[in-house]
């Protein structure tokens, strides 16, 4: 699905037809999901904020400007939807462990065992460093390296100027560095 | 998001990128290598199963005003393309059908045609034999007597002062103004006027039936 795509299927919505908003939720429920799983730390509580961002955005969708990228735009509606969640309760954090016994299932051999458990406790590792970045820094650095969003599309999912969203990457990075080697830096407190 | 590159086999071009052609220098670069591709390669939480259904069984259809869509009809880009190459034959057909406009069209120009208005005027040539004079002017009820109207040619006998002009049909007094100052009647014309002042002027009467020649 290209922009012309998702173009055309905003135009059928804006004509009445409710299951042409079925390709754009298809498409962007998991980075939506997942962006509100690292804000809630709880499934249940990341199904319930990717539902409501994907109904706020078929609220407003006549205001979404023709020509852009949708997931920006939607992103930015889930932001700040997690960040007012996140205000008007505390964080019930669950396991956001990715090491999955299953992921361990299908190696052949032993090394390849071992390889898979050292890769996932990696993503441990990473996912519990990126917690600990504030949540712009953090959302910047996956919309650029996860989900490959050009600088212009970070600083319209994050409300920045571009500039400032190169500065979020590039001071984020150094962040994560930092966290991920668990030396120097001092964990950031976390911060909508 | 079908478009991804692990960054560990090709730097990102963002603003660091230029930093990254280096990353293998030192230990920081490769680090922040490594980090990317972590990111890139971070696994994703599967959404709910049925979460599309749940959302759509929540909304209703939306009802938007036609001019909101005539607006975001007009506000959506549209790229244009083309291929020099292939405009060629139409620049060809282009440039020929303007040509044979141009030959055959009905704004062709004929060189025998002429103003319809001009069309009804009548050409006379007027002369004057004065081989003495410097310049010679017509001068007459056609011009308003203007000495600066009508400036007569010399031709080549160097005696002959000559000069065709269109008139309409009927009468008209004239003089010839010889160097600026002497007015002079047409010899060869055998109608006169009175000027009212001691002159006289030549009478023509301008006819469609033959040409006028004085």
């Amino acid at each position: 699905m290209d922009g012309n795509d998702e173009q055309n299927c905003i135009d059928r919505v804006l004509r009445g037809e409710v299951n042409a908003f079925g390709p754009l939720v298809e498409r962007y429920q998991k980075p939506i999901f997942n962006l509100m799983y690292r804000m809630a730390g709880s499934s249940d509580k990341a199904a319930d904020l990717t539902q409501e961002t994907f109904i706020r955005a078929y609220q407003k969708l006549e205001r979404f400007h023709p020509g852009k990228r949708f997931f920006p735009w939607l992103y930015s509606i889930g932001l700040n939807l997690a960040r007012d969640s996140a205000r008007k309760k505390t964080l019930n954090s669950e396991s956001a462990s990715t090491l999955n016994p299953e992921s361990l299932s299908g190696c052949n051999s032993p090394g390849e065992q071992h390889d898979r458990m050292c890769e996932s406790l990696e993503f441990l590792r990473l996912e519990k460093a990126l917690d600990e970045l504030p949540v712009n820094y953090r959302e910047a650095l996956i919309l650029r390296y996860h989900d490959e969003c050009s600088m212009r599309e970070i600083a319209a999912a994050l409300n920045l100027s571009v500039s400032a969203a190169k500065m979020r990457v590039h001071r984020g990075l150094d962040m994560l560095r930092e966290q991920y080697k668990g030396g120097t830096h001092e964990p950031q407190k976390r911060s909508f | 998001m079908s478009r991804k590159k692990d960054p560990s086999d090709q730097p990102f071009r963002d603003s660091s990128a230029k930093v990254e052609n280096t990353a293998y220098e030192n230990n920081e670069k490769q680090d922040l290598l490594a980090l990317k591709s972590l990111i890139y390669r971070m696994p994703d939480r599967e959404a709910p199963a049925g979460l599309t259904e749940s959302i759509l069984s929540s909304l209703e259809p939306k009802t938007v005003p036609g001019w909101v869509r005539i607006y975001r009809w007009a506000l959506r880009p549209r790229t244009v393309t083309f291929q020099p190459l292939k405009l060629v034959p139409a620049a060809m057909v282009l440039v020929l059908g303007l040509a044979i406009a141009f030959q055959f069209g009905p704004w062709r120009k004929d060189p025998g045609s002429m103003d319809p208005r001009q069309a009804s005027l009548i050409p006379v040539t007027f002369t004057l034999s004065s081989p003495e004079a410097e310049s010679v002017s017509l001068i007459g009820s056609f011009n308003q007597w203007n000495p600066a109207g009508h400036k007569m040619q010399q031709l080549g006998d160097r005696n002959t002062w000559a000069l065709e002009i269109r008139l309409p049909e009927g009468r008209h007094e004239y003089a010839f103004l010889v160097d600026g100052k002497m007015v002079v009647p047409d010899q060869s014309s055998p109608f006169y006027q009175s000027d009212g002042f001691g002159n006289r002027n030549s009478v023509l009467f301008v006819s469609r039936d033959e040409p006028t020649n004085i």
